[in-house]
């Protein structure tokens, strides 16, 4: 019975390590390379130079979808495309799980909203996710133009699914890039990340 | 004149309605209803309300520290002139693996929220009290969905000794058992110190453990300051026992304190007790 019982944690040590995070906020942040919408391989290597942020969704989630039917996770898109910042929306639902289209379903997913990202990554294999340890979706990561990883968490400060905690919410996203475009430290570089768990 | 009128007709009406539960709030997931411990008030004593959950199987709500994922369950209570409204308090939550890599803490089957309500000694005997609280939560199973609605109860209010509500009674004592009991140093006495990786818990133990303590695990009140999904280390030392909790990558850089609830596991018993133990180092 205790045999059984050690075993069972060596086992729950072994998989929290998949995704327990590789990365870490003033590091590098480590280079991935998977398909767009249109099946072409993107990497993140690609858009040296610039600031690039990774937010990991599934529009099947209440906690995303408190983000889009309001419009505040497009708004952040496009004002910050705007400014020059690339923008991956990623999907690392798996096959069979919620969240999970394949790409035709999901470019009209994303029409339908008006997603206003750089480009929406499919990561059905996990393989991009737990590289990042992406727990929830959402869960957003900030990367600079030298490759440093300068945010990881949450969207903001309020985590619920109601839409109308958006209005009053600090926005961690708006606020670290804010900062870091105006040359400044980030404050808060890591906070806890909310939403539904990322379906891998 | 009128006045009377009025009232004697506000006062018709409100007898032809049922005392008790109005319907509950249902989702697929989830059933919300507000219970009473009593079945009627009397004026200057307390008496426990409760809302109650029910989950369909597989179904969980959250804790108010949910985890990784999902999010605390919220009641929020209408405030009514001649009662005092206490703090909700949780029974001890259950950990829950979510995947390989997201532990969650919440309730499943049926949950009880417990809160007391002191009456006023002046509360108008003859009027019934009417309790409402806005309620509301996510449920998660392979995937989250959330719900809300409004739960309300009537009670009379009369200057007798209440009788236990037969429905309910049971349920109430037992959820009273699952409450967490403040610790004291007769339990344990507890120190708290953290490193760059974790917090370590060092529990002597005091006249109210008598026997063998063979398991403890700290659920966090603080969001973002542990890491959930990691095992906690339990294990003796010469002055009694040491629990090692690993941090979150998301930890407040010197947070003040461990607050939360500490399970005891014994070889004949569980218990949880609330704990707030200044943090050095």
């Amino acid at each position: 019975m205790r045999l059984l019982r050690l075993m069972a944690v060596a086992m729950m040590i072994g998989f929290s390590g998949w995704v327990c995070a590789a990365v870490e906020t003033g590091q590098p942040a480590p280079d991935f390379s998977t398909a767009d919408l249109q099946g072409n391989p993107r990497a993140l290597s690609e858009f040296k130079g610039k600031f690039v942020v990774l937010e990991w969704f599934n529009y099947d989630c209440p906690f995303v979808k408190k983000h889009y039917s309001t419009g505040n996770m497009q708004n952040l898109q496009k004002t910050y495309a705007e400014k020059g910042v690339i923008w991956f929306s990623i999907n690392s639902s798996a096959p069979g799980k919620q969240g999970n289209y394949p790409p035709d379903q999901m470019k009209k997913m994303s029409e339908d909203w008006s997603t206003a990202s750089t480009e929406i990554l499919l990561d059905p294999d996990g393989t991009v996710g737990k590289m990042y340890g992406a727990k929830t979706t959402p869960h957003l990561f900030i990367i600079a133009p030298e490759g440093k990883l300068i945010y990881m968490g949450a969207i903001d400060d309020r985590p619920s699914t109601n839409p109308e905690d958006v209005k009053g919410a600090t926005n961690y996203v708006q606020k670290a890039l804010d900062e870091a475009m105006n040359g400044q430290e980030v404050s808060e570089p890591v906070t806890q990340s909310y939403g539904c768990s990322v379906k891998y | 004149m009128m006045r009377n009128i009025f009232t004697i007709g506000f006062l018709l009406i409100l007898n032809c309605l049922d005392y008790g539960e109005a319907a509950p709030v249902k989702t697929e997931e989830v059933e919300a209803e507000l219970v009473t411990e009593v079945e009627l008030v009397q004026p200057g004593r307390p008496f426990w309300v409760a809302v109650r959950f029910a989950m369909a199987p597989g179904w969980h709500i959250y804790w108010k520290n949910p985890g990784d994922s999902g999010m605390a369950t919220s009641v929020e209570w209408e405030e009514v002139s001649g009662v005092k409204i206490q703090e909700i308090q949780w029974p001890a939550p259950e950990r829950i693996r979510v995947s390989p890599s997201l532990v969650n803490f919440g309730y499943g089957g049926k949950v009880l929220l417990l809160t007391e309500i002191h009456p006023a000694n002046s509360l108008d005997a003859g009027k019934p009290l009417s309790l409402t609280a806005q309620v509301q939560w996510v449920a998660c199973q392979e995937i989250c969905v959330p719900g809300q609605g409004e739960v309300t109860v009537a009670l009379p209010v009369k200057r007798e000794t209440p009788q236990v509500n037969s429905k309910w009674g049971k349920e109430f004592e037992r959820t009273r058992g699952l409450l967490p009991i403040p610790l004291t140093s007769e339990v344990f006495q507890l120190t708290a110190t953290q490193g760059q990786e974790k917090f370590i818990l060092k529990m002597i133990p005091g006249k109210l453990i008598s026997s063998q303590v063979t398991g403890s695990y700290f659920f966090p009140e603080d969001r973002g300051m542990v890491d959930y999904d990691a095992e906690q280390l339990f294990r003796q030392i010469p002055e009694g026992y040491e629990l090692i909790i690993k941090r979150s990558s998301a930890a407040d850089r010197f947070p003040d304190s461990l607050k939360g609830v500490l399970l005891i596991e014994e070889i004949n018993q569980k218990r949880v007790f609330s704990m707030n133990v200044p943090l050095k180092g």
